[in-house]
């Protein structure tokens, strides 16, 4: 089933995670990397994506409840906390294993970092979903100037709902790609062009698109956090989903 | 120098109450009692005359213990639950200073109104009623009474305040970050710690204690709580604007203090942190340290979240865990 969501022409497929559908992100070329950025941000190349489907928020600690329940996994480390485990808002502490097995279970897989960019930065290789504009506390929720406080002055101390921040949303209507929880993907950590894979030297995972507590060097669309998988303590580290083309 | 960054951690250095650990093992030449209770997250112990006083941050009460073994709860229940960072608050610790009962409470606990008696010293008198001596702090976890002074340690602002009984208050020490090794850092992400930098972790302070005039702190180095990242510095009673001297160092996260009758340091350690499970259960430790800090003794071993030990007399020890556990030892006579 294919509903009309209110961002634009963009279509979006309701999904199977119950409230919150998959948006259709076209195939076609777009600019992945950048050569002004960190070094293992390097090159900004133009590459053919195939299409693909991105959860439009963040995933919740709601539905990751439910997938709790349904599979017996262990709960998120904060499912308890006063607010980082309200069911509004995006699941955190979750180790990378966790986030792949949600999505897993739903027959969808996290991003790859190409298609975090994708869906991040359109085809034009944007600095913010939104556009060139410097993020500021209307479109995204991020920390202090000087790293590593949150900030209220967006409206929140830690994590938002993942329906917040609608201004801050990219052309297709996904939100929160930048701002309020880092996010894993399925990438490797490895410089760019590498052949490097899970099971070579490192196996660091990369998280994309900083949080509610990242500085102003952190919260960008390329930059690559690279995490051990297996740490789950983390209270600004979540995740969405995507379904790739066939 | 950099701060920690990136992916954080929401805990304080109490995180999450632990679940039961194994029996802890006692060294040789100590009798070895436990108490259980469960559901209480005990937090510090005092000695008032012949009773034991504790706090349980389960129910914000204050409990005495009498010869007879009893748990005697009293005073009122003052606020209670968890805080925004989903640690427990509530009452921390409760000492005896003169004709009242001094307790170091909590910050606000989260989905609480705010409470007057909130991040506070509060006396609590005879009668059991409750008066804030001071509510200028952000997070009292422990304080030690020397006449007419409360020396308190204020675990969000990193800071030891001297309080007098009318409530006036000047602070003592602020903390600043400590340096931390990058190597173990450097295993959790190598974008966020190169191995060429060094890192700062925050110096929380947790326990006080007094000795031949000097101030005795225990500094429970922030997250990632990196093992032996723990100190114990010590301070003139009088303050004054010296540094503070290092007395030992290599903890692995102390946090608590106190003296024997023979001068030895008795240093409690919470334990040690594993990045990918949190604090292991049964690796906090008592540790007795000489006036020369070396050798160090390991008293008991095998505890889970330990927070508090009491030295009760020349030859008995107390110590509490936020998993309801009392453990008293008793060193035996040499024959």
């Amino acid at each position: 089933m294919v509903v009309m969501v209110g961002f634009g022409a963009t279509a979006a497929d309701v999904g199977p995670i119950a409230g919150n559908p998959l948006i259709e992100i076209p195939a076609g070329a777009f600019v992945f990397g950048r050569n002004d950025g960190l070094e293992n941000e390097h090159p900004r190349q133009r590459i053919e994506g195939q299409g693909f489907a991105i959860n439009r928020t963040e995933i919740t600690n709601g539905q990751y409840r439910r997938f709790v329940g349904a599979t017996g996994r262990r709960p998120a480390f904060y499912a308890s906390h006063p607010l980082l485990g309200l069911d509004n808002r995006p699941v955190v502490g979750v180790s990378w294993a966790d986030a792949n097995a949600f999505c897993r279970y739903y027959g969808l897989a996290l991003p790859s970092e190409q298609q975090y960019e994708r869906a991040a930065r359109g085809t034009a290789g944007a600095a913010f979903p939104w556009g060139a504009a410097a993020p500021d506390a209307t479109k995204a929720n991020a920390g202090a100037k000087i790293c590593c406080s949150g900030d209220e002055s967006d409206g929140y101390s830690m994590t938002a709902p993942a329906e917040s921040f609608a201004e801050g949303a990219s052309e297709e209507g996904v939100l929160n790609l930048v701002g309020n929880v880092w996010e894993w993907t399925s990438g490797v950590y490895a410089p760019y062009g590498s052949a490097a894979t899970a099971t070579s030297a490192g196996t660091y995972r990369v998280l994309r698109g900083g949080s509610w507590n990242s500085d102003p060097k952190h919260l960008t669309t390329t930059y690559r956090l690279a995490y051990d998988p297996e740490f789950r303590f983390s209270a600004n580290g979540g995740f969405r989903c995507v379904r790739s083309a066939p | 120098m950099r701060p920690l960054r990136a992916l954080t951690i929401v805990t304080g250095f109490l995180l999450l109450v632990a679940g039961a650990g194994a029996e802890p093992k006692v060294a040789p030449g100590y009798r070895f009692e436990t108490v259980s209770v469960p559901g209480a997250v005990f937090g510090g112990l005092s000695r008032d005359g012949d009773a034991l006083l504790l706090t349980d941050l389960a129910s914000g009460r204050l409990y005495r213990r009498g010869p007879d073994g009893g748990l005697e709860a009293f005073g009122p229940v003052l606020p209670h639950g968890l805080d925004v960072i989903g640690d427990p608050t509530g009452p921390y610790r409760v000492v005896r200073a003169g004709r009242s009962l001094i307790v170091a409470q909590g910050w606000t606990p989260v989905n609480s109104g705010e409470s007057p008696l909130d991040h506070a010293l509060i006396a609590i008198d005879a009668a059991d009623q409750a008066r804030v001596v001071s509510s200028d702090f952000w997070n009292p976890f422990d304080l030690v009474v020397s006449g007419e002074s409360y020396y308190v340690i204020d675990s969000a602002k990193n800071s030891v305040e001297r309080v007098s009984a009318d409530g006036r208050k000047e602070t003592l020490l602020s903390f600043r970050r400590m340096e931390a090794a990058a190597t173990t850092l450097r295993s959790l992400s190598p974008t966020e710690f190169s191995k060429d930098e060094s890192y700062e972790v925050d110096a929380v302070p947790t326990g006080i204690a007094l000795r031949d005039g000097r101030l005795y702190v225990t500094l429970f180095g922030g997250f990632p709580f990196l093992a032996g990242a723990g100190k114990v510095v010590s301070t003139p009673e009088a303050g004054g604007t010296s540094k503070p001297q290092l007395a030992v160092e290599g903890l692995n996260a102390p946090v608590s203090i106190a003296f024997d009758s023979d001068g030895g340091m008795l240093v409690l350690e919470h334990g040690i942190y594993d990045q990918k499970e949190g604090f292991q259960k049964g690796s906090g430790r008592l540790l007795k340290l000489g006036k020369t800090p070396l050798p160090r003794e390991v008293i008991l071993d095998g505890l889970t979240r330990p927070v508090s030990v009491l030295a009760w007399d020349a030859r008995r020890l107390v110590i509490s865990e936020l998993g309801g556990n009392l453990y008293f030892l008793t060193r035996l006579l040499a024959r």
